[in-house]
């Protein structure tokens, strides 16, 4: 790894500031999801009593959720809790937060991983094979079905890969988690996996068709290389930087719950359990969703910002934050 | 003379284009023999990259081909070989070495991974005993601390440093034929000159023929034996080096010569050519130099001169030598 990012004590120094710099973030989402969960309308304990709770209930129910208190007091608890990795429990359940969250988060894990790898493999081929064969039909052909993986919107590919894989053809059981088997995943990961797959084969494409007419190509042909060598030895390496940004944007969003897809697919992942939140104004639950998707995104961001010199070592960290 | 190693007949290579069709190279004949330095010279545009790309068999089939001619190389037509066959004489017999040495390399791959790749190849070694003929020959061509090259990445390297890498990969399999295409043209007139005579060296060292391309007479003075001037897409004159710079024949080497700003003294206009280099495909029958040549007359606009030998091999393409 030395090689790749020089002298360890600088990426050690680097990531060291780059944790340093999460805590603004976590500090700025705190308190606008804070602000906002405490301005929509909507009084939660009364929601949990139900319209006809007498006030005594409702009022009791109010000091023990410490709903009561002063707002600005609220959120110095809930910071304070933050802190400490306490997020509170959930109004509803009276879970903690933390563990409500870890409960729902290997569905969404997995359904994520499973997404990726089906967007990484379909996109990457179906980006070469459209920038090898530039201005073939099976260029168009990759190209409008990149367009349309794009363009369609994930609630309306679902809905159709159930009638067509469950109800019509019947190869796949059905929604939910089932028996727990990946059979289960497959068209969740195929609803979720099509925009990144989609977004990724054009990248690719416009990517390699850049790299190709490089002179180090012309280069490694001149040596005798197969075109094969050339392709996958010498040009993809090269294609693959912007991709790297796409999977890594893709996966914070992906972990983060796809709240769609969940829902559709009757999956109990990160995603529904916020979306179930908002429904009943768990606040508590909001306000751990929320803050959890943050840090999955500055982490996941780290990381590939880590990546990039794996791929281009022209990439280095050195002193400043930049890249340089 | 010497055994040849290359000759190539008649070659026309034309690339395809939206706005026609462009006669890169427009029949043009060469022959190169064992160990010696041909110098292909010309301004931009008059075919000598795209003869050289011929040779290799590397024109992009999408955007043009050999059109006629053959290329023979130790008894082989190179326009006619199966592709196979082609991959193998290239890198391995006949290699070429690139104008720009920072676009050349692969940015994202190790100095080692490139060189030691023409020994995977080519000679079926693996990874480790590849590694160890790449810090040989990286030691051949001039190279400081081999071995820490090998981990490196051509941005780390100098402009030189890695021209000298090109040429390593480029010699890698001990080839009968070098083409260098430029190989000076992007580097401080220091490491030229370095480089220049690292080239001559191996040459010498391992009886490989070269075929320098440049537009720089001052580097054809220094390296070359024989010298091919073209002139859009054609041969106008060839001889030895000496022919060239003593006894200019052909109206255009006289131009060039005339160019060359150390032939003034100080203070004194230079002489230039008037015109520029017609566009490939504009031509229409007559000499290719007519409308710049000041020595013009009415055959010149109607027919096409030949190379017609003067004696003692030197070649020339005019109607009034």
């Amino acid at each position: 790894m030395e090689a790749f990012y020089g002298r360890r004590s600088v990426l050690t120094n680097y990531v060291f500031r780059r944790l340093l710099a999460v805590i603004p973030v976590i500090v700025g989402v705190i308190a606008v999801v804070f602000i906002l969960t405490s301005i929509v309308p909507g009084d939660p304990a009364r929601l949990m009593v139900g319209q006809r709770g007498d006030p005594a209930t409702i009022q009791k129910l109010r000091e023990d959720l410490g709903l009561n208190r002063p707002l600005w007091q609220q959120f110095i608890d809930f910071f304070k809790g933050v802190v400490t990795l306490d997020l509170g429990r959930s109004y509803r359940t009276r879970m903690p937060v933390i563990q409500a969250i870890a409960e729902r988060l290997p569905i969404t894990a997995r359904l994520a991983l499973a997404s990726m790898a089906l967007a990484v493999t379909s996109g990457v081929t179906l980006g070469m094979v459209a920038a090898l064969k530039q201005n073939s039909m099976l260029d168009y052909g990759s190209m409008i079905a990149a367009l349309i993986g794009i363009s369609a919107p994930s609630f309306w590919v679902g809905i159709m890969l159930v009638v067509l894989f469950c109800v019509q053809l019947r190869w796949i059981p059905g929604t939910g988690t089932g028996d727990g088997s990946w059979i289960y995943l497959v068209l969740p990961a195929l609803t979720l996996g099509m925009r990144p797959a989609a977004l990724i084969a054009r990248l690719t494409r416009s990517g390699m068709l850049e790299v190709l007419g490089q002179d180090y190509i012309r280069t490694a042909r001149s040596k005798g290389l197969t075109e094969k060598a050339v392709i996958i030895g010498h040009a993809l390496k090269n294609a693959m930087i912007p991709v790297i940004t796409v999977v890594g944007t893709g996966m914070a969003e992906m972990l983060g719950g796809a709240i769609v897809v969940e829902k559709l697919f009757s999956l109990p992942g990160v995603g529904r359990l916020g979306i179930e939140a908002i429904l009943n104004r768990d606040f508590a639950i909001i306000r751990g969703q929320v803050l959890f998707m943050a840090l999955i995104f500055v982490v996941t961001n780290l990381l590939v910002d880590l990546s990039y010199p794996l791929f281009d070592p022209r990439i280095k960290y050195g002193r400043t934050w930049r890249r340089e | 003379m010497g055994e040849i190693v290359l000759s190539v007949k008649g070659l026309k290579t034309y690339f395809y284009t939206k706005s026609g069709v462009v006669p890169a190279v427009d029949g043009l004949d060469l022959e190169l023999e064992r160990g010696e330095t041909l110098g292909i010279v010309g301004e931009s545009g008059c075919g000598k990259s795209t003869a050289a790309l011929s040779i290799m068999g590397l024109i992009p089939s999408t955007e043009g081909r050999v059109e006629q001619g053959e290329i023979l190389f130790k008894g082989r037509n190179l326009v006619t070989l199966p592709r196979v066959e082609m991959r193998k004489i290239r890198g391995r017999e006949i290699s070429m070495v690139f104008q720009e040495p920072m676009t050349s390399l692969n940015p994202v791959l190790t100095i080692g991974r490139q060189v030691a790749e023409v020994f995977v190849v080519h000679r079926g070694l693996n990874q480790r005993e590849a590694l160890k003929e790449t810090i040989k020959m990286l030691s051949l061509v001039g190279l400081p601390m081999p071995e820490l090259r090998l981990r490196e990445y051509s941005h780390q390297l100098s402009g030189g440093m890695r021209q000298r890498v090109m040429i390593a990969m480029a010699l890698a399999c001990k080839p009968d034929v070098l083409i260098a295409d430029e190989p000076t043209s992007a580097l401080d007139v220091t490491v030229q000159a370095q480089i220049l005579q690292l080239i001559n060296e191996l040459k010498e060292r391992l009886g490989t023929a070269i075929i320098l391309i440049t537009h720089d007479l001052g580097v054809v003075a220094e390296a070359a034996e024989k010298v091919l001037v073209m002139y859009a897409g054609k041969a106008v004159e060839y001889s030895d080096v000496n022919g060239i710079f003593d006894n200019p024949e052909h109206p255009y080497t006289k131009g060039l010569l005339a160019s060359i700003p150390g032939h003034k003294k100080h203070g004194q206009r230079l002489d230039v050519m008037e015109g520029s280099t017609p566009n490939p495909g504009d031509h229409s029958g007559g000499c290719r130099f007519y409308p710049r040549c000041r020595y013009a007359r009415g055959i010149c606009r109607t027919s096409e001169p030949e190379l017609f030998d003067l004696g003692g091999g030197h070649l020339c393409a005019c109607h009034f030598v």
